[in-house]
This record gives structure tokens, C-alpha cells and sequence, in this order.
């Protein structure tokens, strides 16, 4: 199972490989290098700092957007009379496009890595806060009962029964704020930054520098994956129960 | 063991489901509760559980007051935990109690053993069948060492040669462990299999119609005697005559 899904994962980046190659024969002027052209320009000593600035923003921003959501959904889930308070309140505030803050961030918190990863968590934060709050409000209620009758207490119910029963949805929610939070890195790196992944790609494409552009675009798309695959394995993990 | 006096229970909007409701099952004693679809037998058995809280009426377990998690219960579909293995699941009770890894090893093998469920501990609940998950279940409340044990409906989602398997077991353990266990059931030859009281509950708002002795409850033979059948035959005309009673 596992090996079809490597052989199929391979396929899948020789195929892509195989359309930049023909797209980069057929545009002109240079604006899709080849792949061997990326290579060439890369450069380990500028890139790796880029890299590791833009990994830490985005697993801080995902790291405080879990420890605020994932309490306070599995919380919300199972208390309706907070939860109608506060429901009307994050439906009404969920729509609203929060990068439009960014300005508002930049002000308050300083043009520093603070503002940047403050607006990455709190647009993910909505995301694992809704699906967390619906996992653990669809905690069937016998669950409960059976650990109460066990002689479980209030703790035990959200480490033995909420917080397992909620697992694969939090892990979902992570895996699409994965996405979010690396699209969302991309722009909050474009403004008074000198590091990162995304300044690396504004640098690069000021100076039509374009092999060095694609440098930076396959590190944000590394940046992705390798999140992405690292909550695969948790989930494998810790829910494997969710996968028979 | 178990005395229920003047039980009372209405839900929020004044839907009364139980009215005065008393009765006794003495120590090692198995009781079967039955009575029409919706009748109160599972909220009858949430409140000697402590599940929902006493509103009229007073449950006494050996003279004392019912305290939320002190009565293990065997549910219907849902008891078991998903996220947990055959071993997380019959330990579990023993982990909420803090008993060291090696003490809770030595108290379940030996009912792991007993149920057949030793080559499945590391199986999750959606790995087995339906007849296995209610053995795991049995278990489970059996590693607590309980004195008493509710059941709520506990085989009624089984195929009916499993139900009976599952039934003798039960019966089995009740004999050997000497443990008093109270079940809901709507099924008539399940409670007159087990049940060596039963009670039949009327329809909503229950009131008990009747308590019928069955001293030959949990033995083998008993079932294909005409006293089973004719036990049976009670108390299906009893329920039938429920069902016919225009008065609530």
C-alpha cells in the first residue's frame, strides 16, 4: 500500500517534471527555466537561511494557531451555551479576508517577524477552529456515558474520548492551513522583509533573475510538501484506527 | 444490593417518563427490565448509573447513594472506543483508576482469556466482529471487578445465533462471578433467559405492570423447557395487553 503510494507520488513529479521541461521549451524569453538552468543557479549558502526563516514562520504561526484553536474548539464543541455566544461571532468574522490586516499588523505589532506570523495564525486559527469545534460537537454523546460509567471525570472525557474522536479532523483542518499558510507566507514576505522564501522570489524576479526566481518557488513548494507529508505520518500515527 | 424507591423522571418540557417506580434485586440476583419500544427502560437504567441526575425517589447500592461512575454499563452500539485497541479498550477502566501497567496485565489476561479475546488485543473495535465487540465490552466491565453491571440492550444489533452465544456466556459469568446485573431488553426469550426477576415497565410514562420470578434464569437447559416457553408466553400476553391499553 504504502509502495503504490511512493510509486504513484514519483510518477506523479516525473510527469510534472516532464511538463516544466516542454513549457520551459516553449515559452520564450526565459521566464520558465529549465530545470537544469534552476539547478545551476542554486545556491545552498543563500538559500538555506531563506529557507529556514520562512519554515520557522510558518511552523510558528501553525504551532500558535493550533494551541488557540484546537483547546478552544474541542472546548466550544461540547459546551453549546458558550458555544451560541461565540458561534455568531466567528461565522460573522470567518468571511472577512484577514490579509486586508496586514497594515493594521504591521502598525501595532512592527514590521518584524511578530506581525507575520500574527496574520498567518489567526487566518489558519478560523480554519482549525470551525472543523475542531464541529469534530467534537459530532462526539457521539454513548461515548461519553461509557467513560463516565468507567469512572472517568471531566479531564478524562477530553483525553480519552474528545480529543482521540477529534484527531483525524484536526489533522485535516492542519493539512489545509498547511496550504493557506504557505500561500499566505508568500505575500506577508513580500513587504519589509530582506529574508525568506518569498523576498528571495521578489528579489529574483526585480532582476529578472529567473532561474533564482524558480529556486525560491521550489523551496516554498518543498516548504509545503514536506509539512504536508510530516502531518501524513502523525496520522498515520495516531489514527490509524480512522484508516482500517 | 439494589433497592429503587418511588423513582420519578420527567424531561425538560415536563415529558414524564417514569412514574413511581420500586423495586429490589438482591446480591448475585440477575434482573431483566422490558416493556414497549420508548417506555423509560433506558432512562430507568442512565439513573441507577447516575448518568442523569435523580429528580424523585431514591436508588440505594448496599444501603448507600448511587454516585455517577461507580456502576459499570454495557451499551448497546456505542461503548466501545474506535481510537482504542481490544487491550486500551478492557484496560480502560483500570487506566481512569491509575493501577500501574503490570497490575491492570495481571487482572485482564486472565479475562481476556476467558472471553477468547486474547488473540485480538491489539485488534481495533472496527477490526471485529459484532459478537467480539460485545465480548470486549464484557469485559471491560468485568476488569473492573464490579458487583454490579447495567446493560442496555446489549446484544439487540447481534444475528440471533451470536445473541444466544453471547447470552449463555453471559449467563456463564454470572454464575461464576456472582455478580447481580440488571438488563434492558426488548427481547421477551432474552429476558426470560436471564432475568431471574423480571419487570415489565408500561407504556410511557412507565409504571411497573409486573415483576415476574424466574428461578430457572441462566441455566442451559432452561431454555428449551415448557417452563421457558410458558414464561415467555406470560409474559408476551403481559406486554401484548400493554400495547392494547388505550390509558397511558
Amino acid at each position: 500500500m504504502r509502495r503504490q503510494r511512493y510509486l504513484t507520488g514519483l510518477l506523479a513529479a516525473f510527469i510534472l517534471l516532464g511538463i516544466w521541461i516542454l513549457l520551459s521549451r516553449w515559452i520564450s524569453g526565459g521566464i520558465i527555466p529549465s530545470p537544469l538552468q534552476v539547478a545551476r543557479s542554486f545556491d545552498l549558502k543563500a538559500f538555506t537561511p531563506n529557507f529556514i526563516v520562512s519554515l520557522g514562520r510558518v511552523v510558528i504561526s501553525l504551532a500558535v494557531a493550533i494551541l488557540a484553536a484546537v483547546p478552544m474548539g474541542l472546548f466550544l464543541g461540547q459546551n453549546p451555551a458558550w458555544d451560541k455566544w461565540i458561534a455568531p461571532m466567528i461565522f460573522l468574522t470567518y468571511p472577512i479576508p484577514k490579509i486586508v490586516f496586514l497594515p493594521i499588523f504591521f502598525i501595532l505589532l512592527g514590521i518584524g517577524n511578530v506581525s507575520k506570523v500574527a496574520l498567518i495564525a489567526l487566518i489558519v486559527f478560523y480554519q482549525i477552529l470551525v472543523t475542531t469545534r464541529d469534530g467534537s460537537r459530532s462526539v457521539k454523546k454513548p461515548f461519553i456515558d461509557a467513560l463516565v460509567t468507567l469512572g472517568g471525570g471531566p479531564l478524562d472525557i477530553y483525553r480519552h474520548v474528545i480529543v482521540p474522536a477529534c484527531l483525524p479532523a484536526i489533522l485535516t483542518s492542519l493539512r489545509i492551513s498547511i496550504g493557506t499558510s504557505v500561500a499566505i507566507l508568500f505575500f506577508v514576505e513580500s513587504f519589509a522583509t530582506r529574508s525568506g522564501l518569498g523576498n528571495l522570489i521578489l528579489d529574483a524576479w526585480g532582476m529578472a533573475d529567473y532561474p533564482m526566481m524558480f529556486v525560491g518557488i521550489i523551496g516554498m513548494s518543498v516548504l509545503g510538501i514536506s509539512l504536508y507529508e510530516i502531518v501524513e505520518i502523525l496520522e498515520r500515527k495516531l489514527c490509524k484506527w480512522a484508516q482500517l | 444490593m439494589i433497592q429503587v424507591k418511588h423513582l420519578r423522571f420527567a424531561y425538560p418540557g415536563g415529558v414524564e417518563v417514569l412514574i413511581d417506580v420500586s423495586f429490589g434485586v438482591g446480591k448475585g440476583e440477575s434482573c431483566a427490565v422490558i416493556g414497549p419500544s420508548g417506555c423509560g427502560k433506558t432512562t430507568l437504567l442512565y439513573l441507577i448509573a447516575g448518568l442523569l441526575p435523580l429528580q424523585e425517589g431514591n436508588i440505594r447500592v448496599n444501603g448507600a447513594a448511587i454516585t455517577r461512575g461507580n456502576i459499570p454499563m454495557i451499551l448497546q452500539d456505542y461503548g466501545l472506543f474506535p481510537w482504542k485497541t481490544v487491550w486500551e479498550n478492557v484496560a480502560m477502566g483500570l487506566i481512569l483508576k491509575h493501577i500501574p501497567r503490570r497490575e491492570i496485565e495481571e487482572r485482564i489476561t486472565p479475562i481476556l482469556d476467558e472471553l477468547g479475546l486474547a488473540p485480538f488485543v491489539a485488534f481495533y473495535p472496527s477490526q471485529l466482529s459484532g459478537g467480539q465487540r460485545q465480548r470486549v465490552a464484557i469485559a471491560r466491565v468485568l476488569a473492573m471487578n464490579p458487583s454490579l453491571i447495567l446493560m442496555d440492550e446489549p446484544f439487540s444489533s447481534l444475528d440471533a445465533m451470536t445473541r444466544e452465544h453471547l447470552q449463555r456466556l453471559l449467563a456463564q459469568i454470572w454464575i461464576r462471578h456472582q455478580i447481580t446485573f440488571i438488563i434492558v431488553t426488548h427481547s421477551i426469550e432474552e429476558a426470560t433467559f436471564l432475568g431471574k426477576k423480571i419487570i415489565v415497565l408500561s407504556r410511557r410514562p412507565a409504571r411497573i405492570q409486573a415483576i415476574v420470578d424466574n428461578p430457572r434464569a441462566g441455566d442451559p437447559a432452561y431454555r428449551s423447557s415448557n417452563a421457558f416457553f410458558e414464561t415467555s408466553s406470560r409474559l408476551r400476553d403481559t406486554l401484548f395487553s400493554i400495547s392494547q391499553d388505550p390509558t397511558p
